[in-house]
């Protein structure tokens, strides 16, 4: 009877001891599970945010460096007012990062009031352009306001944000 | 209509073919010489009218942008890239120039106005602590007085204006300066703050 019953306690501190390791093991995988999908919308998120644009293409624009800038300087584009035919389906436009500067530009497109962004780059690197805007179809001939924002970021492993500049002009569409 | 020397040369003609026996084919003849006559005499001046009455559509072909040239920045705006002060340096060159293509001073005909606004309303903000520094950020006139900018309102309304720029003022001077001369050792760390500079063509 005696064995019985200690053969019996030994069962069950084992059936214990084995729970207790389960749980233990179970949560240790949890956490990891949990750590490893942190870890991997972090990275894309970061990756979203800091990826060069490899629509880049090198444009050899002719923006000189302009005389006696400072050192720390940042030198962002601006347009002027132009004129493109309706049925357009690419405004043909260089959103470019003069050679010169020693920083990324991202750049982001408006248009009129809109809230969604015709769009928005990665960083260009100085020296690179995206070249063209994909317009909406059904844009009405008249005058467009365009908006461009660019965000200065650092030459970095991970870049920070400079400063930055925003800038508008006018898209006439004709017939 | 019908000019007086038009007239002359009309009747001239009326009164040869009127020696002739009148049949009627002579009268077509009369009368279609009659019109081409007419016709052939209808004044220039009548001409230019019709002419300056026709609706023309014009548009500056210069002006839209050809698919295979693509619209290049027409000038560029050099400011300051980030507020790196140091212990050394607690004054840094915030100065913004308008440019041409060419790196030298812009030359054109076009007008901006540029104003500048700070993230954290002119202060450095620590990126761990949250601990703030403020600085300030002044421009010059032109007679060397600084004037203070600063963020009038936090969201929209009207931002600091660094200036107008054109061919008569391609720079103006700007300086940032740091509010603090000693910083404690526990509190030393990066700090920054976003500048965005508003170009508005005019």
């Amino acid at each position: 009877m005696k064995k019985n019953k200690t053969n019996k306690k030994r069962k069950t501190k084992r059936n214990i001891t084995k729970l207790k390791y389960q749980i233990i093991g179970g949560s240790f995988g949890l956490v990891l599970c949990i750590v490893a999908i942190l870890f991997f919308f972090i990275s894309q998120r970061s990756e979203e945010s800091y990826a060069i644009d490899g629509d880049a293409v090198s444009y050899e624009a002719a923006i000189k460096k302009p005389d006696g800038i400072a050192a720390n300087a940042i030198t962002f584009p601006a347009y002027a007012d132009t004129t493109i035919k309706k049925n357009t389906e690419v405004f043909p436009v260089v959103l470019v990062n003069p050679e010169f500067n020693k920083a990324y530009i991202q750049f982001i497109v408006t248009i009129d009031d809109k809230k969604v962004p015709l769009l928005t780059t990665g960083l260009i690197e100085p020296g690179k352009a995206i070249i063209g805007v994909t317009l909406p179809k059904d844009l009405k001939e008249g005058d467009h306001k365009l908006h461009l924002e660019m965000l200065g970021y650092s030459k970095s492993k991970e870049p920070t944000r400079l400063s930055g500049s925003k800038t508008s002009f006018t898209l006439t569409i004709v017939e | 209509m019908v000019t007086n020397m038009g007239l002359r040369q009309f009747v001239f003609l009326f009164n040869r073919l009127g020696a002739c026996e009148m049949g009627r084919e002579k009268k077509l003849y009369i009368v279609i010489v009659g019109l081409l006559f007419l016709i052939s005499n209808v004044p220039i001046d009548e001409v230019s009218a019709e002419v300056r009455s026709t609706k023309i559509i014009y548009y500056n072909g210069k002006n839209i942008v050809d698919p295979d040239n693509p619209l290049e920045p027409d000038y560029v705006i050099t400011v300051p890239a980030d507020l790196s002060f140091t212990e050394e340096e607690r004054r840094i060159d915030a100065s913004v120039s308008m440019n041409n293509l060419k790196g030298q001073r812009y030359s054109g005909v076009k007008k901006a106005r540029v104003t500048v606004e700070s993230k954290n309303n002119y202060a450095l903000e620590h990126t761990d602590n949250f601990k703030r520094i403020s600085y300030t950020l002044l421009k010059y006139d032109t007679s060397g007085k600084g004037i203070l900018l600063h963020n009038t309102t936090p969201t929209g309304g009207d931002k600091s204006e660094i200036g107008e720029f054109s061919k008569d003022n391609t720079m103006v001077k700007s300086e940032a300066i740091l509010g603090v001369t000693t910083i404690a050792q526990k509190n030393i760390g990066i700090y920054s703050d976003v500048l965005t500079y508003v170009v508005e063509n005019l």
